[in-house]
């Protein structure tokens, strides 16, 4: 906390408040629990923090915790309400201790991309300067911009577009770099790049009538042994594994897909999926996932399991079900998963398939640009 | 917070006070003003008190308390940034803003953004539900009330098609509509910290229609909550059921007007409550309004019929149509915005932009004006202070004489 006495300190306007006196206020926010508990007090601290002006700013910022996120919402409309009282009174906020926040990574993501909104907003020139640094940044709002500073710098040099191919995480700049890199013949591996798994074992299928196949426990989910498996590989770009093609078209079905990755540490990950279907995600037997909705939309990354994969072989397994809902646009059944860091960016992983490592973000052969 | 009959009273018996619309379709979601002298058209430079950008999409309506107008909208590449902005209702100055991050997910249909539900006002603030679940109240000036993720508490809610019902508010409970795909209820939330004062199970099936209050004496009301299946009537004290009628629709919202229920299941029915049922009045299957809501204003019923442009008026006492008109203006015209009414006078408001205002009732349509916004509208217009306020997916306008 004296860091954060010195950081105010620097502010120019009113005078900095003890670190002690911003603790309590900002220990009850980050206290709120679920179902509003902590609410009442919450307000009141939320109040003090505000009543404090500027040289409360740094404290709130360095009291976010991402982990906390109702707390975060909390702190972040206190940053708000003392952002708008400065632009009101023609203040400003000390621009250097802005960009020392923003600069340290060890801050909270959320944080440093709040800071920065300020910083640009009241030195839209000066605060230009940070963009390029943000292209790796671990804040996706900052990395977004950080891309697409360096998409302007670096538009005539083949080189850095493959860099910033690499970096980019949103679905619209890695297309459009992509386009780029395409025209000037250089590789751009979509499927690669965001690490999706297109290799799967698939179960034979099972009954969902009613529903009741979602709750229910079938041999895949307990038999350590899997015989007869089908091996299946998506051709999509973002690989779509459509399993009315793979398995047959079925109604009130149930079909588990696996696959094995292999880590070469222990390492903080996300299973993300996208499905049409009511969905389980499974890893190494146990259930990290389960979302029953069917056939009301999809998009990438939708459903987002937060897991720590093991060092050596981790099972992933889905099970995917499908209803009996008789419209053109509900008789989809199939996924896309992959596995990432909490940016989205593809980790250093391999997948076991027949036991041999191959690479993740491997087509099918015959198609390789169908089905985005 | 004022009682909705105390409110009503006061905008009649007062004409200098802007009757305020505090919720999705004004007071209790009638859709009806009691103002006055309410405008019929304008133009860049005739009729407009003013027009300011919104930086983010919003589908929700604006509502508007006292000497202001609130707005929700969503941002960011992943739609995430959730956002409930204050403006002065007379020159349209932006007052506040406060921001925070959705904590459930934000899949939906491309038409709709997670800034769907349309926010709900009283005397001790406005609370704003957004598409993932996060509510966030605050007091007129800004200031934080209380802040709740509805998704971090009950983690299987969801609807990917996007979730719009909105809330409304009793006295010192926000109503809090939760039908979807996982963990479903209806919630009566303390206005004064977010805490649950009931919480009642309901079945997982999306749903996106807003409650309805009936005011049953000084002290009791039940709200009313339909979905695909039926309607349902609750306490509001305690949340406990009290009866159900089979009459299913998950769009578009109930209204309660003149003693009577007006309703979507297969059409359109009018329906009159008893103490513990709906008995039917009439029903007619050739209604079909869609997203839109139903208006029930002064003895007629106005419908706005998706697809055709058309505009139903119809006599309430038997279902028939007096008359039907199409919306004028460039290209096909639907609607997503209900209808809403004030002076004599129903509001439409196309997606393509257009505003069209009918004189109510007559035997045959009477267009009194007609505006073109240039801009997607999916909002439902508010009404109060002699303006109307409508709101684009780009911009927020307010329709009336300056002030």
């Amino acid at each position: 906390m004296r860091r954060f006495a010195i950081l105010c300190a620097a502010f120019s306007f009113g005078p900095p408040l003890s670190a002690a006196e911003l603790d309590a206020p900002l220990k009850v926010i980050n206290s709120v629990g679920k179902e509003g508990a902590g609410n009442a007090e919450a307000a009141k601290a939320w109040a003090e923090l505000v009543k404090a002006g500027p040289d409360a700013l740094l404290p709130i910022l360095e009291a976010i915790d991402d982990r906390k996120p109702t707390s975060v919402n909390w702190l972040r409309t206190a940053i708000d309400a003392i952002a708008e009282k400065q632009a009101s009174d023609g203040a400003k906020f000390s621009e250097d201790s802005l960009t020392i926040f923003i600069r340290n990574r060890k801050n909270s993501p959320t944080a440093r991309s709040v800071a920065f909104e300020i910083f640009e907003n009241q030195e839209p020139v000066r605060s230009d300067v940070l963009l390029a640094g943000f292209i790796d940044d671990p804040s996706l709002e900052l990395r977004r911009k950080g891309v697409q500073k360096h998409i302007t710098l670096f538009k005539n040099d083949p080189n850095s577009f493959q860099k910033i191919f690499e970096a980019a995480r949103d679905k619209d700049q890695v297309e459009a770099i992509a386009k780029e890199l395409e025209k000037l013949k250089l590789p751009a591996n979509i499927t690669k790049h965001y690490g999706y798994i297109t290799q799967w074992a698939l179960s034979e299928d099972f009954d969902n009538k009613n529903g009741l196949g979602f709750g229910k426990a079938y041999p895949p989910e307990t038999a350590a042994e899997r015989k007869d498996w089908k091996a299946a590989q998506s051709s999509a770009t973002y690989g779509t594994m459509d399993l009315n093609a793979a398995i047959g078209k079925k109604m009130n079905a149930v079909a588990y897909a696996s696959a094995i990755l292999e880590a070469e540490a222990e390492l903080p990950a996300e299973i993300r999926v996208a499905s049409q279907n009511a969905l389980k995600i499974y890893l190494n037997g146990k259930e990290i996932f389960a979302r029953e909705e069917y056939h009301h939309g999809t998009k990438m990354d939708q459903h987002v399991a937060k897991v720590t994969l093991a060092k050596g072989k981790n099972t992933i397994l889905l099970k995917v079900c499908q209803n009996d809902m008789p419209y053109d646009w509900a008789q989809a059944w199939g996924f896309a998963a992959r596995v990432c860091d909490a940016t989205g960016g593809s980790l250093k992983l391999k997948q076991l398939v027949d036991d041999k490592p191959v690479s993740l973000g491997e087509l099918a052969p015959a198609e390789t640009k169908e089905n985005k | 917070m004022r009682p909705i009959s105390a409110m009503l009273l006061l905008a009649l018996t007062s004409p200098l006070v802007a009757a305020d619309w505090p919720q999705f379709k004004g007071a209790n979601g009638s859709g009806v003003s009691s103002e006055k002298d309410l405008p019929v058209k304008f133009t860049d430079k005739v009729g407009l008190r003013w027009k300011v950008p919104l930086l983010a999409r919003g589908v929700s309506s604006p509502v508007v308390f006292g000497d202001k107008v609130y707005v929700t909208c969503s941002a960011g590449t992943r739609d995430d940034r959730l956002q409930l902005l204050a403006f002065d209702t007379a020159s349209g100055k932006k007052l506040w803003q406060r921001n925070i991050a959705a904590t459930g997910g934000t899949t939906a249909h491309p038409k709709t953004c997670m800034a769907a539900p349309t926010p709900v006002a009283d005397d001790t603030g406005i609370y704003a539900l957004f598409a993932t679940g996060d509510i966030l109240a605050c007091g007129h000036d800004g200031a934080v009330l209380w802040v709740r993720s509805l998704t971090g508490d009950y983690p299987t809610i969801s609807n990917q098609v996007g979730m719009a019902s909105s809330p409304v508010l009793y006295k010192d409970k926000l109503i809090v509509p939760m039908d979807n795909a996982g963990e479903s209820f209806l919630a009566a939330l303390d206005t004064k910290t977010g805490k649950n004062i009931w919480k009642i199970e309901r079945p997982r099936d999306i749903n996106w229609v807003t409650p309805v209050i009936r005011e049953l004496n000084s002290t009791n009301a039940e709200v009313f909550y339909q979905s695909q299946k039926e309607l349902v009537a609750y306490d509001v004290a305690d949340g406990k059921k009290k009866w159900s009628h089979k009459a299913g629709s998950s769009s578009p919202t109930p209204t309660l007007a003149e003693g009577l229920f007006l309703t979507s299941s297969d059409g359109l029915s009018l329906m009159k409550p008893t103490e513990n049922k709906l008995e039917e009045v009439w029903k007619s299957a050739k209604y079909r309004t869609g997203y839109s809501s139903p208006l029930f204003y002064d003895g007629k019923i106005y419908a706005a019929i998706p697809s055709t442009g058309i505009v139903y008026c119809i006599d309430s006492k038997t279902g028939k149509a007096v008359w039907d008109d199409k919306v004028p203006g460039k290209g096909k015209q639907t609607f997503s915005a209900s209808p809403v009414a004030g002076d004599g006078k129903v509001y439409v408001v196309t997606e393509s932009g257009t505003v069209a205002v009918f004189k109510a009732g007559g035997a045959e349509a009477e267009l009194l004006g007609v505006s073109e916004v240039g801009e997607e509208l999916l909002a439902t217009p508010a009404i109060s202070g002699g303006a109307v306020f409508i709101r684009s997916d780009k911009s927020l306008i307010c329709m009336g004489a300056k002030k």
